[in-house]
């Protein structure tokens, strides 16, 4: 039982960490985000091919984690700056685009072969009765730090104000001197660097693999629904409920159902309550 | 002009059989099919706005639907009817509650929907055969003569393929299809006009699942064998792709799409195996999916009415003689006064 819920709560941040990402750049842009799991991958892959030509493992991620910035920078002014204005079916659509662009990239550049990423120290840990790897707890750390910055970022610094404001009233924040569109290119290399960091600190014990994007961007878009998604602690609350759940699932339904039950869940949630499980806000009926 | 162009294109896809070979025909026939499913989702985004990710999950469920009820002893043809009922009430149950939502819920419900179904078809295996797939379910015939092979099905698919172009383009014309449009233009401002938004809204995606699922119906019937991996959320996506290209708010749009990205698709697959010799076929893959997700960010900023859209748009000025504001300013210039 213990086993199920610590590895739970590893996979669960990860979902939380991706969760978090697209409700930064949902809640500042208004873009349904689909290509939030190949910026994960893009961290992931940057990471290993930095590791594999010789830097040392915590200044390959450092790295990784600013390549993943970059490629949500890059896909910000390229695919969507210009259509700002063009409403959210199109920027959906574009959204998609991007995500299979960037796979297929990956295929074509990388392969289709799984590589492999070195845990960033070995060995197992003993909690109670449960034996978790000590990935799982460099990914529980990992995540709490970048939550813990995360918090600074929007409550103690002015850009974190100028992110809050533009994401509550777009109107009122350019009429104080906030650039909106500048706001945008923020959140999305915001965003998009949290999904690398959780692609690469999960590429240790998945392996980084050109579709794992696809994978991880539902889940962590399942995540940001079950909070709501305009809610970051929510979003947070989700992604870990949402491994646990998978993680006790496992254990009584058959591997094959594992994605049926996070889905599931999205389903459910949007039945009943659409303004999320721990979402305060709520939607238009 | 635009009947002119749809008799020319009737022709051509009539000509066909007996200039191709196989492989060309049997390539025709995928190309109706998508197109068929790629009809249906130009029903919903070009009317009402909305995206589904589930339409090859409904074209799956259509599939199995069909192929296994034919298994099961059931005349084939009324298989193909019984497609469309499960599929329809698929659709009802996803888009009776998330339709009643503003913002883009039905995308994010499709999504969740695709996944299950893709699960569904790969574990339910009493059913669905796992997966291995589902075949041995008899084929169409018509009297004694057996509707098998890329020819007969090359006709088939075409037929129901320019039936549903039909259906789909009375529909927009139909007082519902305004509703529809009128829906996407303000939700508000329509049911201040009385149009029952909700009820519109969930016709439209019901109908657009219930075309994908005939589509799957004949698809199982033409390749006679189905598996899951036909109809995963790549698919969905896809279909989207074709969608996209053509035009969504055009009737001839998605087939148009359909082709393009079936043709593009084989061509690319043979630059994939010249550019990359040591593992041809992922190369081949990756390039489609680049190319085809590079493709859709541009025809999007760009021609936003996609391909067909954007054509008849062009020829609609040319044809009115309508006056650009270039034309204009030089007009003034010669009639100032002296």
């Amino acid at each position: 039982m213990e086993q199920f819920i610590v590895s739970g709560l590893a996979t669960g941040a990860i979902y939380a960490l991706i969760g978090v990402g697209f409700v930064v750049i949902h809640n500042v842009t208004g873009i349904i985000n689909f290509a939030q799991g190949e910026f994960a991958m893009s961290g992931a892959f940057a990471a290993v091919i930095f590791y594999e030509h010789g830097l040392p493992l915590p200044l390959a991620c450092l790295l990784a984690a600013a390549v993943a910035a970059l490629v949500g920078l890059v896909t910000w002014y390229a695919a969507l700056r210009g259509a700002a204005r063009s409403g959210p079916v199109l920027q959906i659509i574009i959204t998609i685009g991007v995500s299979i662009a960037l796979r297929g990239l990956a295929l074509f550049a990388l392969g289709s072969s799984p590589r492999a990423l070195p845990a960033f120290s070995a060995g197992e840990v003993h909690l109670g009765n449960a034996v978790v790897a000590a990935q799982e707890i460099w990914i529980l750390g990992i995540a709490v730090v970048l939550m813990a910055l995360l918090w600074l970022l929007f409550e103690k610094t002015r850009i974190g104000a100028a992110l809050l404001a533009a994401s509550i009233n777009r109107d009122a924040a350019r009429l104080m001197g906030i650039d909106p569109l500048r706001m945008s290119a923020i959140a999305f290399a915001l965003g998009a660097g949290l999904a690398g960091i959780a692609g690469f600190v999960i590429a240790p014990v998945t392996f980084a693999t050109y579709d794992m994007g696809l994978s991880l961007g539902l889940k962590g878009f399942v995540a940001a629904v079950l909070g709501g998604v305009v809610s970051i602690p929510g979003a947070v609350i989700g992604g870990l409920s949402l491994g646990i759940l998978e993680s006790l699932g496992t254990a009584y339904v058959p591997s094959g159902w594992r994605d049926a039950i996070a889905f599931g869940i999205l389903l459910l949630v949007l039945f009943i309550r659409p303004q999320g499980v721990f979402g305060r806000t709520t939607v238009r009926v | 002009m635009k009947r002119g162009a749809a008799a020319a294109l009737a022709l051509i896809v009539c000509a066909v059989p007996f200039a191709a070979n196989a492989y060309v025909v049997s390539m025709l026939v995928l190309i109706a099919l998508s197109g068929i499913a790629a009809l249906g989702l130009g029903l919903l985004m070009g009317t009402v706005g909305e995206i589904s990710l589930a339409q090859a999950a409904f074209m799956g469920i259509g599939a199995y639907a069909a192929a296994s009820s034919a298994h099961a002893g059931l005349n084939p043809w009324l298989s193909i009817l019984v497609a469309p009922v499960v599929v329809a009430a698929v659709a009802a149950f996803v888009g009776y509650p998330t339709l009643r939502l503003r913002g883009h819920y039905l995308t994010l419900a499709t999504l969740g929907l695709g996944v299950i179904a893709t699960v569904f078809f790969n574990e339910v295996s009493s059913v669905t055969g796992g997966p291995q797939g589902l075949g041995d379910f008899g084929s169409l015939q018509v009297g004694s003569y057996v509707l098998a092979g890329d020819k007969p099905f090359y006709g088939l698919a075409w037929i129901a393929a320019g039936l549903v172009a039909l259906g789909v383009r009375q529909f927009r014309a139909s007082a519902r299809g305004r509703a529809l449009r009128a829906i996407a233009a303000s939700e508000t401002a329509a049911a201040a006009m009385g149009v029952s938004v909700r009820v519109r809204k969930l016709e439209a995606f019901v109908l657009s699942a219930v075309i994908a699922g005939f589509a799957g119906a004949l698809y199982a019937f033409y390749v006679g064998y189905i598996t899951p991996v036909a109809f995963g959320f790549e698919q969905s996506v896809l279909i989207v792709v074709m969608v996209v290209l053509g035009g969504a708010a055009t009737t001839l749009g998605p087939l148009v799409g359909a082709f393009i990205y079936q043709i593009g698709s084989a061509l690319l697959a043979v630059l994939g195996a010249h550019l990359v010799t040591d593992n041809a076929q992922a190369a081949s893959a990756a390039l489609q999916v680049t190319c085809f997700g590079l493709l859709l960010v541009v025809v999007v900023r760009f021609l936003p009415s996609g391909l067909v859209g954007t054509a008849g748009e062009v020829l609609a000025r040319r044809r009115e003689h309508e006056p650009r504001v270039r034309d204009l300013d030089a007009a003034r210039v010669r009639t100032k006064p002296l």
